[in-house]
């Protein structure tokens, strides 16, 4: 991907194009591997575990409801962590954009007018992370740590005593437990959702400049990327997916609560970081993500029909994060990219930026 | 479609039981005790799930206990199962592997009123019987056992609270939060009692600590000291419980002030140790994990009773060698017997709300009161 993302913007040093080449080559082989894994995940489900497999195509398409809201914050999660930042703030943005649309619509306003209305301030959220950012320099990590509060608090205050439940059917049905055929609605949206994502990664200037960001900042700045603007526009998509994600849990469980997206954020940074995205920016692929909602939410609900308890699937999935990173590292590796450098360029790429411009 | 299969499969599955239930409603007029050991082994086994709050919570351990003991003797292949921290949607993700795991019944309490609704609604569409215990969940369920009653637990405490403090006193009363819907209740229950029993007295300030015990522990410094002339105090939150015993024994006015309470005793043994603690009132635990598997029981029975099975007039207090008699008509059952998991008395499910009880529609209050006090404190483990 990066040398993709380096070629058509048409400055990238030539020197840099077979690494370029090598990390894009170990990014497709980890989506491959986790593809892998996931089907034999399922497969393994379908033979050891009868219940499973009796739920039928639509019995087991429909756990997918319990953990795509996550799948929708890993997207936008996504997006920011490639540029090498990070949204703490996401899980209170889901609360509180699920409590704007139950209050106003609480308040007598049309179900479908507060959905966009709680987006829009899902995407204000997002705005104020970005300014913080981009403007005043302040680390993501400390904003959004800051914001993650605000955005709770004002979530609780709006809920109020009693947080209002059981919204009209038809937005329960769409956004909630309804679905065509088979196919539950909410997967039918993840997966539209999904798809203009990961268009707008891999195939857009857009993208390619997210990811030249988090892979040296100095770099797509000489490349001709807008850091300032892109960046802030990352935090934007992710507050409007994470407001999504609030939107669907509320139709899911047609209730809104104050606290409701608390527990979304941490498993929604797993799979980014599962699904091959660096923690630290720069590197990986928006169908590992994709790939990966689907291989740790099947893993945590394939675990429970089995009969373990929640705390066993927490200590697996935790185990299964560890060693995928191990053998990630262990494939990286192999294909000649050394920790150190890799460290080198995270925090070296200050004095590899003042050099660049006499290369 | 799938609702009507299982249901015939269960049905089938159930000849054999139907035919002894006929030979056990042909001997219920001499049934004793043993009679009624040896019918419920030959009752087909379900499968159950008890979904606490959280994990590792005393109380709810103490229900498993209970539960553990009876499941046996009621056929009953029992899962006790919760998420690590008390979260509604980790109770969701429970509820949902457990309907494709074909539970029988579910029984819950739950972290959240509404939250599990639509996949509880989901559970008993698929035939599933859902029974809430402590917290309930009330427009997804067949049944709700409630702790005990409002009233009761109310007149219990002022009792205990005039014997200490004479029939003139000033009392302050230490809850969670301003909106906890159970608190409240209780504190009305109060207020009326005293009203119509000990008009001297006098409730002068109501604390609320959060639900947290350091801010119940300055909040009840700041009454203790803002009302010098005070008798006791009652907090009735299982936080505020041992706030309020610290900030006694922190101020030197342990025994002074009498301190009666609702919460369990195991985690306040040391305030009852120092006389900070006069009283706390909740119920046996592990008797409600027992009534908790006998509902379930219950439950499954009255919803899949064989057809062969038909008594025109349910008995008034089946017993499980009765369970036969109730399965067709169990809409109308009204009151039944603990005796078969060792529970004393008769439990009514009610029929409509009730203000005074707290109780609402088919919910069946567990217990009266049960006081732990110095004399007893250290029988109790949870």
């Amino acid at each position: 991907m990066s040398l993709s993302a380096t070629s058509p913007l048409g400055t990238g040093p030539a020197a840099k194009a077979p690494r370029a080449q090598t990390a894009g080559r170990q990014e497709a082989r980890w989506v491959a591997t986790v593809a892998v894994l996931l089907v034999a995940l399922l497969a393994y489900f379908c033979i050891a575990v009868p219940d499973f497999r009796d739920l039928g195509v639509s019995g087991i398409l429909g756990l997918s409801e319990q953990f795509l809201f996550t799948g929708l914050i890993a997207l936008g999660e996504a997006l920011v962590i490639l540029t090498g930042e990070i949204d703490l703030s996401t899980g209170a943005m889901s609360s509180l954009s699920g409590i704007v649309m139950a209050a106003l619509w609480q308040q007598g306003i049309n179900i479908w007018l507060a959905v966009v209305l709680a987006l829009i301030i899902s995407a204000l959220g997002g705005a104020i992370n970005g300014l913080f950012v981009t403007r005043f320099g302040i680390a993501s990590l400390l904003v959004t740590l800051g914001t993650q509060f605000i955005f709770g608090s004002v979530a609780t205050a709006v809920g109020g005593n009693a947080p209002p439940y059981n919204f009209p059917k038809a937005f329960v049905r769409l956004a909630g437990t309804g679905s065509v055929g088979p196919i539950p609605n909410e997967l039918i949206s993840f997966a539209v959702i999904a798809v203009v994502v990961w268009l707008l990664v891999a195939r857009t200037r857009y993208g390619r400049g997210l990811v030249l960001i988090g892979y040296n900042r100095a770099a797509a700045r000489y490349a001709g990327v807008n850091v300032q603007r892109t960046l802030f526009s990352s935090f934007v998509i992710c507050g409007v997916l994470a407001g999504a994600a609030g939107i669907f849990v509320s139709g899911y469980y047609n209730a809104a609560r104050d606290d409701i997206g608390n527990s979304l954020l941490l498993p929604a940074i797993t799979v980014v970081v599962l699904g091959g995205v660096d923690i630290f920016g720069g590197k990986g692929r928006m169908s590992g993500v994709i790939l990966a909602v689907f291989l740790l939410g099947f893993l945590d609900q394939g675990l429970l029909i089995r009969g373990n308890s929640s705390l066993t699937a927490t200590m697996v999935e935790g185990i299964v994060l560890v060693l995928c990173l191990m053998l990630k590292i262990a494939l990286d590796r192999r294909a000649g990219v050394r920790l150190k450098e890799s460290l080198q360029r995270r925090f070296g790429s200050a004095r590899r930026a003042a050099v660049l411009p006499d290369t | 479609m799938k609702r009507t299969k299982t249901a015939q499969r269960r049905l089938v599955g159930k000849i054999g039981a139907a035919v002894a239930c006929l030979a056990m409603s042909a001997t219920t007029a001499i049934a004793v005790a043993p009679a009624s050991a040896s019918a419920t082994s030959r009752l087909p086994t379900i499968k159950v799930s008890m979904v606490p709050k959280l994990l590792g919570l005393a109380v709810f351990e103490a229900n498993d206990q209970g539960a553990k003991q009876v499941a046996k003797k009621l056929g009953i292949d029992l899962t006790y199962t919760a998420p690590a921290t008390a979260s509604a949607e980790g109770q969701v993700a429970i509820f949902k592997a457990e309907i494709a795991q074909h539970y029988n019944v579910i029984t819950t309490s739950s972290n959240d009123p509404t939250v599990p609704a639509p996949v509880l609604q989901e559970a008993m569409k698929a035939g599933i019987q859902v029974v809430t215990y402590d917290s309930d969940v009330p427009s997804a369920r067949d049944f709700f056992m409630q702790d005990t009653a409002y009233n009761t637990i109310g007149s219990a405490l002022i009792d205990a609270v005039e014997k200490f403090t004479g029939p003139k006193a000033q009392i302050a009363i230490m809850s969670s939060t301003a909106d906890a819907t159970i608190q409240n209740a209780w504190i009305t229950a109060m207020k009326t009692y005293i009203a119509q029993k000990y008009p001297g007295l006098k409730i002068v300030t109501i604390g609320y600590g959060q639900s947290i015990e350091s801010v119940s522990l300055s909040v009840a410094e700041g009454i203790i000291h803002a009302y010098p002339h005070l008798k006791a105090i009652i907090p009735i939150d299982s936080n505020a419980v041992p706030g309020t015993a610290a900030a006694l024994t922190d101020l030197h006015m342990a025994g002074k002030i009498g301190d009666f309470g609702i919460g369990p005793p195991k985690e306040s043994r040391a305030y009852f140790a120092n006389g900070s603690l006069q009283a706390l009132f909740l119920w046996d635990e592990i008797g409600q994990g027992k009534l908790d598997m006998l509902m379930a029981r219950l439950a499954y029975e009255g919803a899949h009773g064989a057809p062969e099975c038909t008594a025109k007039t349910p008995p008034a207090n089946p017993t499980p060698s009765q369970w036969c008699g109730i399965r067709t008509n169990y809409a109308k059952v009204q009151s039944f017997s603990g005796a078969s998991v060792g529970l004393p008395g008769t439990y009514t499910v009610s029929a409509a709300p009730n203000k005074v009880t707290g109780a609402t529609k088919n919910t069946v209050i567990y217990s009266t009161p049960l006081e732990f006090t110095k004399a007893n404190y250290l029988r109790y483990n949870f």
